[in-house]
């Protein structure tokens, strides 16, 4: 069953780090359903593991839709960077839902602190990130894709440098830069 | 403006779940489930969320566990519900809400070890003290043939009575069944034997090498544990202690020495004790200088004037210091219990030779008499409170820190053989050694006294 999307997604994934943008755009419904769906069962847990869990649900994800025999660490590198772009996507939606159920009728049901935030002093909160993250891909495009990678993916220093083909030392510099720049403009 | 160093350091994902896990225990408060009402969240982790909540039928509070849904209830409180032990957290009920099982268990008050780790300065007593109560728990669960497989820092609680209660039998087996043999490694890493590790067949010793890695948390690198350690973290299980029993054993072992000279003393009567012939119990030593010590002091109190009896009171002092704690240490290196003779031999009769002896030192008029008394009364004391500890608390001569009965013992026999050697000189500084030592005894006295007596006045019958 679980054959032909794993084929397809092989093939993506090679088409993409190959440079065709267009394969990303395919990947993207493939990956989509499949994280959503682990995403929301690991967000229901009332117990969360203290271990990293943006890397567990990714693996497991991985391991579901590719196997264990496509081990292929560049692969493996591209999918993750596919996945952080989905997991924005789907924490996004997450943070809108919340901010307009608080809005709504239902507020006094949920706990006062209850704003998904990234920062707890000062306050900030994912969906104001979300917004000066896009401010910032408008300045510099490579820097704000390394903020998605690590931050909404989990990728390492490593992982990103293989997915942008720049060196460590540049992932270092863009996501030290990135940083500077998103805490000015939160501030 | 100061941003956090760890400013978008976390991933995204993880701090939604969070959020999402802090909302999902925020709204289980002032919920109803089955007849206990949720008023706290008392904790959270892999293996399930914790609730203080209030048992409405009994009008108790109660802790609620919540589990893993993939988690199988009825495995943990059947391992834990067959064991009846003051060391392990009692199990009041199973039961499902919502399809969600869960465990209505003791509500501790208290810290897990874990918590405590981290405060740090551990009492050398102290570490014996916790070790020995999960070695205890232990070793009733082996005897069920319940293997825990999860011993650790964060499963080992201290209530604020200072009972030690292990909890979380989530991913315990009985011994010997096909669960034993684990399909993937299941545990807690740092914890894990190398059979569990491997995936191989655990047992009784698995836990006792989770036990041995918490004791080195715990000691911290201390020398006096070396020995215990190496035997509960060999690799191979055949070169561990047998048991929990075993290892409590050795534990009670190291309990018996006070602990100025405790490393001398170890070291030396160690090295004997290997040396010993297996049949020999050095209780006769024990006994023999105890009545030849009470002799000595009879006979010098008598002729007031002989110094050849402050020669045999030396000798016999030091042969029954030697039988005495010899025993413990044959116990300790052949893992045994420490062989206990009644209350005359072990208790009485050890303080009869020292008060005995003490008077002839005060008869000589070599030392101020009043010292010499005083030294007796605070020996005195001091194998009281020793009696009480052992007897009445369970607990044996610990955290004396650095003055106890067998140091006291000590400066007697010293002074006894300068005393015989007649060096006249030596005079004074015997006063003031004995000045010091009877100071430091009375200190040490005074507080572990109190300390009891807090102790009796909260031991309630009904609960302990």
């Amino acid at each position: 069953m679980a054959e032909e999307p794993a084929k397809d997604i092989t093939r993506l994934l090679h088409a993409w780090s190959a440079g065709d943008q267009s394969a990303l755009d395919s990947l993207m419904p493939l990956v989509y359903e499949d994280l959503h769906r682990a995403a929301h069962l690991y967000m229901a847990r009332e117990a969360p593991d203290n271990t990293l869990q943006t890397t567990a649900l990714v693996n497991e994800v991985y391991l579901r839709l590719l196997g264990t025999r496509d081990v292929d660490w560049q692969n493996r590198a591209h999918f993750l960077a596919v996945c952080a772009t989905v997991m924005r996507r789907i924490l996004i939606d997450v943070a809108r839902s919340r901010r307009s159920l608080k809005r709504g009728g239902t507020a006094e049901h949920l706990p006062l602190d209850d704003a998904i935030l990234v920062s707890n002093t000062p306050r900030v909160d994912l969906l104001d990130l979300d917004e000066a993250l896009q401010k910032l891909a408008a300045v510099d495009a490579r820097q704000a894709r390394v903020v998605e990678l690590r931050f909404f993916g989990g990728l390492s220093v490593d992982e990103s440098a293989l997915v942008l083909h720049v060196s460590p030392e540049t992932v270092h510099r863009d996501w030290r830069l990135a940083k500077e720049w998103l805490m000015h403009e939160l501030a | 403006m100061n941003w956090p160093e760890d400013f978008l350091e976390t991933p995204a994902f993880d701090l939604v779940a969070r959020a999402m896990a802090r909302a999902a225990q925020a709204r289980m408060i002032g919920t109803t489930v089955s007849h206990y009402r949720i008023e706290e969240c008392l904790g959270a982790g892999g293996m399930g969320v914790v609730y203080r909540a209030r048992d409405t039928r009994l009008q108790r509070n109660v802790a609620l566990k919540f589990l893993p849904e993939a988690w199988s209830a009825d495995r943990e409180a059947r391992a834990a519900a067959a064991l009846n032990h003051p060391n392990i957290c009692t199990i009041h009920e199973i039961a499902e809400h919502d399809g969600r099982p869960f465990i209505a268990m003791e509500l501790l008050e208290g810290r897990t070890l874990k918590q405590g780790l981290g405060a740090g300065g551990w009492g050398l007593g102290e570490v014996i003290e916790i070790a020995s109560q999960v070695a205890d728990a232990l070793e009733a669960a082996h005897a069920k043939g319940i293997i825990h497989r999860d011993i650790k820092p964060g499963n080992i609680f201290i209530t604020t009575r200072g009972a030690v209660k292990v909890l979380d039998f989530g991913i315990a087996v009985m011994a010997d069944s096909p669960d034993s043999h684990a399909r993937a490694a299941i545990g807690t890493p740092p914890y894990m034997a190398p059979e569990q590790v491997q995936g191989r067949a655990v047992d009784a010793r698995t836990d006792v090498f989770a036990l041995g890695v918490v004791i080195q948390q715990m000691a911290g690198g201390r020398a006096a544990f070396d020995r215990i350690l190496e035997r509960c973290l060999a690799d191979d299980p055949a070169a561990r202690f047998g048991s929990a029993a075993e290892l409590r054993a050795a534990l009670h072992g190291l309990r018996e020495l006070t602990f100025v000279l405790a490393n001398f003393e170890r070291r030396l009567l160690e090295r004997m004790a290997r040396r010993v012939p297996h049949g020999l119990r050095a209780n006769h030593f024990t006994a023999l200088g105890m009545v030849g010590a009470a002799g000595a002091g009879v006979a010098y109190a008598l002729t007031r004037s002989n110094p050849a009896w402050f020669w045999v009171a030396s000798v016999m002092l030091a042969v029954h210091w030697l039988g005495d704690s010899l025993d413990g240490t044959l116990a300790r290196v052949r893992g045994v219990e420490r062989p206990k003779y009644g209350f005359y031999l072990d208790h009485v009769m050890g303080a009869l030779s020292v008060v005995l002896v003490g008077v002839g030192i005060g008869l000589s008029g070599y030392v101020n008499p009043l010292l010499a008394l005083g030294l007796v009364v605070a020996y005195l004391a001091m194998a009281v409170n020793v009696y009480l500890e052992s007897s009445v608390f369970g607990v044996a001569r610990v955290e004396y820190g650095r003055i106890g009965p067998t140091e006291a013992r000590l400066v007697l026999i010293g002074v006894n053989t300068v005393l015989a050697l007649g060096v006249r000189p030596a005079m004074r500084v015997a006063n003031w050694t004995l000045v010091v030592v009877l100071a430091a005894m009375v200190l040490v006295f005074v507080w572990r006294l109190a300390r009891n007596l807090s102790r009796i006045s909260k031991l309630d019958p009904a609960k302990e």
